[in-house]
């Protein structure tokens, strides 16, 4: 089995959303699996900037043009959440618990709330936000709830969080594979070039 | 019948902006594609150094590298960036350094001559990324406009003059007032783009107008 590509996106981040779209069609091209890995982005910074990171406001206001540009090419709906961020913690434990027996789950529900907050501009802030949101897979109301509170979600995305510390996380979406990190979704193409093989160009064993 | 030059090709487009610090390695990447990305549409390009140090002070942002990890996956996706573009790439040593003479030896050289000035831009980029030497000093940046065929007392009094200092000053407001806030940075038709990675942006809305 060929290595994944481990694909650490984050809910309140719309070029997570861009990438999410993205991701499988490039791995499915070259034959490999994609580890979906859900994380709060805000977390896994935190360890490495306790202090945050300064972010202008004309660099905001480019960031809201740039992405509803990069969506507008894409021809992915855009539209931005009431609030931000527009996700709690549950969101990202829903994912691992109801992946526990069915792992693609992760990148299907994933896909889900993606959709609802950066495609349908919705606030997930609340169980319940997160319960609509996963109508689409005759879920009851009673069964998120209960995958929201589930510890072993909670302990998946506390590992997830860990993995992409370890693995040098500085943003999202972050893509890893054969130990080679990817920040952007503007790195898909490179991340495509590596795959297939030129490895000798992008590491420079040429 | 005759006709005005102009007329073949219609009047003289308005050109790119160009925004960008000679110590930025993303623009330094971007230099060696921009021209010929606007060429192909028919635009010139203004090339416009900038003080990004002043421009990180008024916003408050801190350079890249000085976030613990953002430096080396920087060094690494340059390397990797240059690698995929064919282009010669050494990480500085002593990384960043001032290039306040050289931005002002831009505008100097512009006043004189356009093409000679870009000749230089590229000159300095080369030196800096695509040799590592240390481009920093006003002797360094004369010894490069020199040989290129400059005059180099001239060049070394023309860095130094108030109009000169001036002009520096007065470009890297001007950044600011349009929101520039990073390198390197492009405006097409007022349309902003940040970052080499959005060239291919910048070419398909050269191509298609915007979207």
């Amino acid at each position: 089995m060929p290595q994944p590509i481990v694909f650490y996106s984050a809910f309140g981040s719309p070029f997570s959303y861009v990438a999410a779209q993205m991701i499988e069609d490039v791995a499915a091209k070259h034959g490999r699996p994609v580890l979906w890995r859900p994380v709060r982005l805000s977390v896994v910074l935190k360890r490495h900037y306790p202090n945050g990171i300064a972010i202008p406001p004309d660099k905001l206001t480019y960031w809201h043009r740039d992405i509803a540009r990069v969506c507008a090419l894409r021809g992915l709906p855009f539209q931005r959440p009431p609030v931000i961020p527009p996700e709690c913690a549950e969101a990202y434990h829903v994912c691992y618990a109801f992946g526990r027996h069915d792992p693609t789950m992760v990148r299907q529900v994933a896909l889900a709330l993606f959709q609802a907050i950066w495609g349908q501009g919705q606030a997930l802030t609340t169980v319940e936000a997160i319960a609509s949101a996963l109508a689409r897979f005759q879920l009851s109301r009673a069964q998120v709830l209960q995958a929201a509170s589930d510890l072993y979600g909670q302990a998946e995305h506390e590992a997830a969080i860990q993995a992409a510390h370890d693995s040098g996380m500085i943003g999202s979406p972050w893509m890893v594979v054969d130990g080679e990190p990817f920040w952007g979704h503007d790195r898909l193409d490179y991340l495509d070039r590596w795959l297939a093989g030129n490895t000798e160009v992008v590491r420079g064993r040429g | 019948m005759k006709t005005s030059e102009n007329n073949c090709r219609g009047p003289m487009r308005p050109p790119i902006e160009f925004y960008f610090d000679f110590a930025s390695p993303y623009a330094y990447l971007a230099s060696h594609r921009i021209d010929t990305i606007a060429a192909k549409h028919g635009r010139p390009v203004a090339w416009r150094p900038f003080m990004l140090g002043i421009v990180f002070k008024t916003t408050g942002a801190q350079p890249l590298v000085t976030y613990p990890l953002k430096g080396p996956y920087a060094a690494r996706d340059l390397a990797r960036s240059a690698r995929l573009s064919g282009v010669p790439f050494v990480f500085p040593p002593g990384f960043p350094h001032a290039t306040l003479a050289a931005a002002r030896g831009f505008y100097w050289l512009e006043g004189k001559d356009e093409v000679l000035a870009r000749r230089f831009a590229k000159a300095v980029f080369n030196a800096y990324f695509g040799e590592g030497r240390d481009v920093s000093g006003a002797e360094a940046v004369a010894a490069i406009a020199a040989a290129l065929g400059v005059d180099r007392t001239a060049f070394e009094a023309g860095i130094q003059s108030p109009a000169i200092k001036e002009r520096l000053k007065s470009e890297t407001e001007g950044a600011l007032a349009k929101g520039i806030f990073g390198s390197p940075f492009f405006l097409v038709d007022g349309e902003p783009f940040w970052g080499a990675d959005r060239l291919d942006q910048v070419e398909r809305w050269l191509a298609n107008g915007g979207w």
